[in-house]
């Protein structure tokens, strides 16, 4: 891990050296103009021959190529023989991080920030697969684990890669590993209702100490000293304790401050159902504790028996990654087979996938699977892109390619839902920061190109980048591939390289 | 002519989607003269059954080269009665697809009884047969006839040098042997590898049980190889020489039987690669083949073919980590090696057969030789190309029925047809 | 019966609570208000006439009190009166010596050498109303030990050589030793079947039956199709699920022992009781497969009756046929002139759950007052 840091300092030192600054281009305002023979906006009908202009990272126009006018001097990527469809959104995940919890049942003070790494394998293919927004949150197994956080698969930190910084919280109905379901529910209703206690424990002692201040100054003939006043009055459709205004902020335990700001519907949460059975313990929990407006669902793929009552709760869900559920029926040992996220669809449910591992069930391959199980496109596409979009409150910013979203646009060799496209770049903000001709990793599962580094049958001589010191050959594989992506994007704009040439140069060669 | 009604009478009994209709001309039946002992009937020509299933569909992929765009097959008894070009319009009364492909053929489909289906007391038992061995209720055969797979090659598993002889099968019907085998004794299977070395030791001491014997390591696997089939040629010569399973090794060399064997990691493919050479074995599979792509011109040298385990999502596959690269198929299929893709007994969405072949589209092959490699390929690969493989007139009705293109990820397997009975989903 | 109380007492005087050994020769008389044949005949106010440890009438009170011999002890039965149970096969008195392991072929060994008729299992056999059973081995050898038909009284040994226990799957099949597959036990049997030696000859030969242990779905269509090839007509034991097969079994010829139902058994056990009672597949209980003990052969035969068995089916299973498929058939089972005088009175309709088991006969001696 430090050789790899070392190393990825040289190329961004290298830029300086040369005035390039990783983030800001010799061009006056930063523009890119993307060029696409469809573009698939999800925010009404396509567009043949279109071009998407991209300044300082935000969509500035869209439309038919004849309709726009382009800057003379943007980056032109792109053409005809392109599909471009904005960056996949991934509702929900754990995935990235070192372990997806904690062994302790109640963490809320924990933040993902501190888990996830920016080098792990997942957003290496997140952005080969065109996944340019990720919610990643604690996984299943705790009671009420930490804060998560919006990212972008692209950074060399977690900084860099993050979108919307602590966002979400996650909670689990189904019971952590060596609960019953009894205890798990005990233990999230007596979270919430110690809370309670305290903060109502800590306005009784507070109006004491008023008292008491009020009388002091009284005794001595003063003022009052001004208060610090960082009493907020508690809001919250729950539950309220009333004088919360006299208690600061700051003197609430840090470990238990952010339930208090889940109740008063500060925090998005995620509540976690494996079964049938949570669900409507889930949804009474919400409500009772005023998170009813600000929670999501994130459901096991046995829970669509529990559809109706998650409709009348008016929630929405995000679908576990497996959408098929088979049961079978111990008497007569007959199979039924139930395609999830059609039951959701059918009764008005806004729902998102997931997408289990990186590359057969990535976000395409769950919308066309639906499409195949009867779903409308529209609908199937929707599910992997506007609808997580909104669930994350990014509605404005992602999901869709309208002028003011953010920059990120896939340009992929057919249609999103073909099993022949690739996508061929993603574009993150405006910056290209993914493109298949140059990913290593790919080319080793497609044609079997041995990565640099290991003992490749065929010769490969003048692979190196020239500003670029290669360290000994006897790598393995993974850090080596690893080490050509993140070079690639720490200083790569979609410019012409010399590096690129000579990879090229060694592909032909096979 | 009442036999004819009474058949139709119960077809139109079965709770499914069939439409009965009958053939536009019926053959002219030979007058019958009931004896007083009521005997079968003997007629001067076979009557033919009576056409008991149309399915139309906007494609019906034969897999023997054509394309029938808009048609209809019709099914009497198990087998095709006709396949008509000439669209019949989708609102006519009756089943309606987008496409048709043969049922899917799966030589590796690796459900079985785990170790109590391979003999290991003794590493080269060609005399045994995995039928003996195999659970017809196991619910995972219904679940990949219902991902369209409709024959299987049912095999010991991979831990004996030579493991038996295996059966061509169907997936569906009456639980039976009887009614469901294609071709008894089809191939000899056999491994190359680790598998067959893994968990008989050296001997230190006293050996306790019969895993203390040889092979322990790859050159002890080939050499079981390579003495199992001198000794055959020995036996082939020498009457005093023949030992119990030589008559089936020796068909094996003499062409008669294909041998198919599992090896999966590059040097395991060469190795059997010699073995063939060494003995000049007519028909020989690599089962398993991961590395394939590595050395395709040795390969397409030596006349073996191939069939390939599941494609992976980062390539390493589990038998031996063998590297699978997704255009492993078309390097194959342009060299003109035979291979057929396997799902390894996955009926999942994403690890079905039906994908496999997606997926060696997605590496680059084009959809004629995927449709081959899961359909007519593999039949040929196991001897039962006569009856299966293929949409054709006279061949077993098994038929896979699409919502669309077929192998496309949009597209979903509707509905499957064996033996000319209707599965739906 | 004014003469009840004389006869009775005169009865009891001759009949010791404990004698194992009665004097065989003295021939006595037992009356009861049901006698219950063979499952569907029952004489009401019946006689029966026992001498030399056999049967020798059976009839109507009425029509046999008055030819009898003056002196003759005649007891008479409150109640019911049948034949003692007969388990179709069990491992009682075996203890530990169920299996031996130290090879798959053990097909020589004689089970009955192991049997230990005083051990606890059966006497509680005994006591629960089982005078005799199919004495067999375990399933841990592919071909086990050759079982016998005994008495729960003694060490009787009516049949030595009864059957021939194979077995082809686990725990005859495992690693540790050959054969370690389903296929390698199909072949090692055709093998020693078609060279026709020892054991094997005498089962071709129909010298010996052979009774093939199964379980799963598969490894009852194995042992159907095993049979069909070798040309061998058997019992399957411990076929819960025959019933699915029955047509094929009736085909082959081939007889069933399965574990008697217990409260609680899923349906599908009692629907395949009465597929292979339709299709005419003789069938018995037998306790060697399973834990439940003596006493689930008479709740097992009430409860098929309540899933839909005839009565006279399930009787039999747990007297008659049983007897015919442990290797006894000509012997126990009935009450018929000329069988062993295995005999137990019940309070009441042996087939009700309410009855209680009153006395055991074994070979017309008084072996156990019931529970």
């Amino acid at each position: 891990m430090s050789l790899l840091r070392n190393r990825t300092l040289v190329p961004i030192a290298a830029s300086f050296l040369f005035g390039i600054l990783p983030s800001a281009s010799a061009a006056a305002s930063d523009t890119v103009v993307i060029e696409a023979g469809r573009i698939i906006t999800q925010a009404g009908d396509d567009i043949i021959d279109g071009v998407i202009v991209i300044t300082d990272g935000r969509i500035s126009a869209i439309g038919a190529a004849a309709d726009i006018e382009t800057p003379w001097d943007a980056p032109v990527m792109g053409g005809p023989d392109y599909t471009a469809f904005p960056g996949f959104v991934e509702a929900h995940t754990n995935r990235g991080m070192d372990r997806p919890n904690e062994n302790l049942d109640v963490t809320p003070f924990l933040n993902v920030r501190d888990s996830i790494d920016p080098v792990n394998a997942y957003f290496e293919d997140c952005k080969r697969w065109g996944v340019t927004t990720l919610n990643v949150q604690q996984g299943n197994n705790t009671v009420v684990a930490g804060n998560g956080r919006i990212v972008k698969p692209v950074g060399v930190t977690v900084e860099e890669m993050t979108i919307r910084p602590d966002f979400g919280y996650k909670i689990s109905l189904a019971p952590k590993g060596g609960k019953s379901r009894a205890t798990q529910r005990q233990t999230l209703n007596r979270t919430f209702n110690d809370l309670r206690d305290n903060l109502t424990n800590m306005v009784e002692s507070a109006k004491q100490d008023e008292d008491f201040a009020r009388r002091e100054a009284l005794g001595q003939g003063r003022e009052r000293d001004a208060d610090e006043g960082e009493g907020r009055a508690m809001l919250g459709t729950g539950w309220t304790v009333d004088g919360l205004e006299m208690v600061k902020r700051s003197s609430i335990d840090e470990k238990v401050l952010p339930l208090l700001e889940m109740v008063e519907g500060r925090h998005r949460t995620f509540i976690y159902c494996g079964a049938p059975m949570d669900v409507q313990p889930a949804i009474d929990f919400a409500t009772m504790n005023g998170l009813l407006g600000t929670a999501t669902l994130v459901v096991d793929d046995s829970c669509w028996k529990a559809a109706d009552a998650i409709k009348a709760s008016g929630m929405s869900v995000i679908l576990d990654s497996n959408m098929l559920h088979i049961e079978r029926d111990p008497v007569t040992e007959e199979e039924t087979e139930t395609f999830v996220p059609s039951v959701y669809a059918e009764k008005g449910i806004p729902f998102a996938l997931t997408s289990a591992n990186q590359s057969t069930n990535s976000l395409w391959f769950q919308a066309a699977l639906c499409v195949g199980y009867g779903m409308d496109r529209g609908a199937a596409l929707a599910a992997v892109t506007t609808t997580p979009a909104d669930l994350l409150g990014l509605g404005e910013v992602v999901g869709s390619l309208e002028v003011g979203h953010a920059g990120n646009v896939l340009l992929l060799s057919g249609d999103p839902l073909d099993m022949t496209s690739w996508v061929e770049y993603t574009v993150i903000d405006g910056e290209k920061i993914y493109d298949r001709s140059k990913d290593i990793r790919n080319k080793h599962l497609l044609y079997g190109v041995e990565p640099r580094g290991a003992t490749a049958i065929e010769s490969d001589a003048s692979e190196t980048p020239s500003d670029i010191e290669v360290d000994g050959v006897d790598k393995p594989t993974d850090e080596a591939t690893e080490e050509e992506v993140t070079e690639e994007h720490a200083d790569g704009h979609g410019d012409d390289h010399g590096d690129e040439k000579e990879v090229e140069e060694t592909v032909k060669k096979d | 002519m009442n036999t004819i009604l009474s058949l139709g009478a119960t077809a139109l009994a079965t709770p499914m989607l069939c439409v009965i209709s009958f053939a536009s001309e019926r053959p002219p039946v030979a007058p019958v003269i009931w004896d007083t002992e009521v005997e079968t009937v003997e007629a001067s020509a076979p009557k033919p059954e009576p056409v008991k299933l149309v399915i139309s569909a906007d494609a019906i992929y034969t897999a023997d080269g054509d394309m029938i765009k808009g048609g209809t097959i019709a099914i009497a008894g198990t087998t095709i009665a006709a396949v008509t070009p000439g669209g019949v319009s989708s609102d006519e009364d009756g089943l309606h697809v987008a496409a048709i492909t043969p049922g899917f053929i799966d030589l590796s489909p690796r459900i079985n009884l785990a170790d109590f289906s391979v003999e290991e007391s003794s590493e080269v038992v060609p005399y045994l047969r995995a039928t003996d061995a195999v659970d017809l209720y196991d619910p995972r055969w219904t679940r990949l006839l219902r991902s369209g797979t409709t024959s299987v090659l049912i095999s010991p598993a991979a831990e004996d040098v030579v493991g038996g002889m295996t059966s061509v099968v169907k997936t569906g019907g009456d639980p039976t042997l009887e009614s469901r085998e294609v071709l008894a004794n089809a191939t000899l299977a056999g491994s190359f590898g680790s598998h067959a070395s893994r968990g008989n030791s050296p001997v230190r001491g006293r050996p306790t049980n019969h895993f203390a014997r040889r092979p322990t390591t790859r050159m002890g696997t080939e050499w079981s190889h390579r003495k199992a089939f001198y000794d055959t040629l020995a036996a082939m010569s020498h009457e005093d020489r023949k030992f119990e399973g030589w008559d089936i090794m020796a068909s094996v060399l003499k062409g008669e039987r294909p041998y198919i064997v599992q090896a999966s990691a590059t040097q395991d493919i060469r190795t059997a690669i010699y073995l063939k050479e060494e003995f000049s074995i007519p028909n020989m599979t690599v089962d398993a083949a991961a590395e394939a792509w590595r050395e395709p011109g040795l390969l397409a040298r030596s006349g073996m073919s191939v069939i390939l385990p599941p494609f992976s999502a980062q390539g390493r596959t589990a038998i031996d980590n063998g590297f699978l690269s997704w255009n492993c198929a078309k390097t194959l299929g342009d060299l003109g090696v035979a291979f057929a893709l396997s799902s390894h007994g996955s009926a999942s969405p994403s690890g079905r057969l039906a994908m496999q072949a997606g997926y060696a589209i997605r590496g680059g092959l084009s959809f004629e030789d995927a449709l081959a490699s899961v359909t007519i390929t593999p039949a040929r690969l196991a001897g039962v190309d006569s009856r299966v493989g293929s949409i054709a007139v006279g061949k077993d009705a098994d038929l896979v029925l699409w919502s669309g293109k077929p192998f496309a990820a949009t597209s979903r397997v509707v509905g499957v047809v064996l033996n000319g009975e209707l599965v739906t989903q | 019966m004014r003469n009840t109380l004389l006869i009775m007492a005169g009865a009891l005087a001759c009949l010791a609570p404990s004698a194992s050994a009665q004097t065989e020769a003295e021939p006595y008389a037992i009356t009861a208000d049901n006698i219950l044949v063979d499952g569907g005949e029952v004489l009401q106010d019946g006689l029966i006439v026992i001498a030399g440890g056999k049967i020798v009438q059976v009839g109507l009170e009425a029509d046999l009190k008055a030819g009898l011999h003056k002196d003759m002890p005649v007891l008479d039965h409150e109640g019911w009166l049948s034949a003692g149970l007969v388990a179709a096969n069990g491992s009682m008195g075996l203890g530990s010596g169920v299996d031996d392991s130290t090879s798959a072929f053990t097909e020589s060994l004689l089970v009955a050498e192991s049997f230990n008729g005083d051990h606890s299992s059966v006497v509680a056999a005994r006591k629960a109303g089982v005078t005799s059973f199919g004495l067999t081995t375990g399933r841990s050898n592919v071909a086990g030990g050759q079982g016998s038909f005994v008495k729960t009284d003694g060490a009787k040994v009516v049949n030595l050589r009864t059957h021939l226990t194979l077995c082809m799957g686990p725990p005859a099949i495992q690693s540790r030793r050959y054969p370690t597959s389903y296929s390698g036990a199909v072949n090692a049997l055709e093998k020693r079947f078609a060279a026709g030696e020892g054991a094997f000859g005498a089962v071709t030969a129909g010298k010996l039956g052979v009774t093939i242990a199964v379980g799963a779905r598969h490894e009852i269509d194995r042992a159907i199709r095993f049979c069909q090839k070798a040309e061998l007509t058997g019992t399957l034991r411990g076929a819960n699920r025959a019933g699915e097969f029955a047509d094929r079994l009736a085909e082959a010829k081939l007889t069933v022992i399965m574990d008697a139902p217990v409260i609680g058994s899923p349906k599908w056990h009692t629907d395949s009781i009465n597929s292979l009672a339709k299709a005419g597949v003789p069938f018995a209980f037998g306790l060697a497969d399973s834990n439940a003990g003596a006493g689930s052969l008479r709740l097992g035969a009430s409860l098929a009756v309540r899933a839909g068995l005839d009565r006279a089916t399930a009787w039999r299973a747990i007297t008659s046929t049983a007897a015919t498929l442990a290797g006894g058939g000509k012997r126990a089972g009935r009450i018929a002139e000329g069988f062993d005088a295995d005999i137990a009175l019940w309070s009441g309709d042996p087939l009700s759950p309410m009855t209680r088991l009153e006395s055991v006969y074994i070979d017309g001696a008084l072996i156990t007052e019931g529970n």
